[in-house]
């Protein structure tokens, strides 16, 4: 856009961040309770109060839109996952509140649930970009889940993507009145946790 | 359309065909596409047939999608079927059960998101559907078995198993490790403990 190069004052510049936000929470709402395919730019557009044009002048597309919804998602994830990592002071109890953080952002954060719940199947190169930034997040659990004294014989990379399914998969049975997010993500690596013991 | 051979049209096998190329058809759009913004006239035009000769078959959209989810239910039911080991061990009997959930879900990757609610217009939460509760009943029932010490323990295998299943949708690369090899490290993760 060749209008894009003129700087502008700054109190315009304010009022378009500010409804680029507000164009950025519609579309995650939108996103995370209904399928990709299903949402149109004209549902995001009303969504956010604004005309299907004016979404255009912010992102080119609807994947353009995914696209920084995911970003907002993953470094809402990363924050809370350094900051959980940070708290505690073994492999161990660092996985736990890792686990927790994780469950808090889905159940808790818009972007942060679309970035690990949405994975749209049409557009091979969309999905790319999507699965790379999500690979930035989920190396945290990879790099922990190194450090972790396990049994042997437990396949860390089986253990990282089962760990990562299981609580990926609580936003479609979680609701009101179960257990509060900390204790569903104690309870489900508790069943990874505990077991029987290896026969010899 | 002026039928010429309707009596041919109607033998059983031919019609099963006809079926299945549509079920399998709207399975595929579901899937790409989502349920909403699929029209019974797209699953059509996608098999090269009019909206007429769909109905033929189908009275609805909402008929379509539930014959997809008994088609990939009878495929899991099936695989579980054959693989009757005639065991008494509960976490063996898991195996199997979790073995052609996997099987299914893999290697029918468009019927595994349609029927794990995953593309569909309700969203995460996907449609509810007596198939699918018909098939977590199988699953509850070798949970229910399993030497665990609580309800809620049980509970959690469930929820753990199924999202772990279904997540493999996303990171799954065939010819890597079987579905079956994949489903047996997983219920050897939850069965075991993790340290020493």
């Amino acid at each position: 856009m060749a209008c894009a190069a003129i700087p502008k004052p700054r109190k315009v510049r304010q009022r378009i961040d500010n409804r680029q936000q507000t164009l950025l929470d519609a579309a995650a709402k939108l996103f995370r309770t209904s399928s990709f395919e299903a949402i149109s730019v004209r549902d995001i557009a009303k969504e956010a109060g604004m005309l299907p044009g004016s979404v255009y002048y912010h992102f080119p597309s609807k994947d353009d839109l995914l696209v920084a919804v995911y970003k907002a998602g993953i470094a809402h994830h990363l924050g809370a996952a350094r900051a959980a990592i940070a708290s505690a002071d073994t492999p161990v109890t660092r996985l736990a509140a890792l686990c927790r953080a994780h469950v808090g952002s889905i159940l808790g954060n818009d972007f942060a649930a679309v970035a690990v719940c949405v994975l749209p199947r049409n557009s091979p190169a969309l999905r790319r970009r999507l699965v790379a930034l999500r690979d930035t997040y989920e190396d945290v659990f990879r790099d922990l889940i190194a450090t972790l004294p396990l049994a042997p014989g437990v396949n860390r990379k089986i253990l990282r993507l089962t760990l990562l399914g299981a609580l990926n998969y609580i936003p479609i049975w979680y609701h009101a009145g179960l257990d509060d997010p900390d204790t569903t993500a104690d309870k489900i690596l508790a069943r990874f946790a505990d077991g029987e013991r290896r026969a010899a | 359309m002026k039928r010429k051979n309707a009596a041919a049209a109607l033998e059983p096998d031919d019609n099963n065909e006809q079926r299945q190329e549509l079920i399998d058809a709207a399975a595929h759009l579901f899937a790409s596409r989502g349920f909403e913004s699929t029209s019974m006239r797209d699953i059509a035009a996608h098999v090269g047939k009019t909206p007429g000769s769909l109905y033929y078959h189908f009275d609805s959209k909402d008929d379509l999608l539930l014959a997809v989810h008994r088609q990939a239910h009878a495929w899991a039911e099936n695989i579980l079927e054959q693989s009757k080991i005639g065991t008494d061990d509960p976490w063996q009997r898991l195996e199997s059960i979790c073995i052609a959930h996997m099987q299914a879900l893999l290697q029918r990757p468009d019927y595994a998101v349609v029927v794990s609610g995953t593309s569909d217009s309700a969203g995460l939460h996907g449609r509810v559907i007596g198939v699918r509760d018909q098939w977590e009943k199988v699953f509850r029932n070798a949970i229910r078995d399993l030497p665990l010490t609580s309800e809620s323990d049980r509970k959690y295998v469930r929820l753990v198993l199924l999202g772990a299943m279904n997540h493999s949708q996303t990171w799954y690369r065939a010819r890597k490790e079987s579905p079956a090899a994949l489903a047996r490290k997983m219920v050897e993760l939850l069965r075991y403990r993790l340290f020493d």
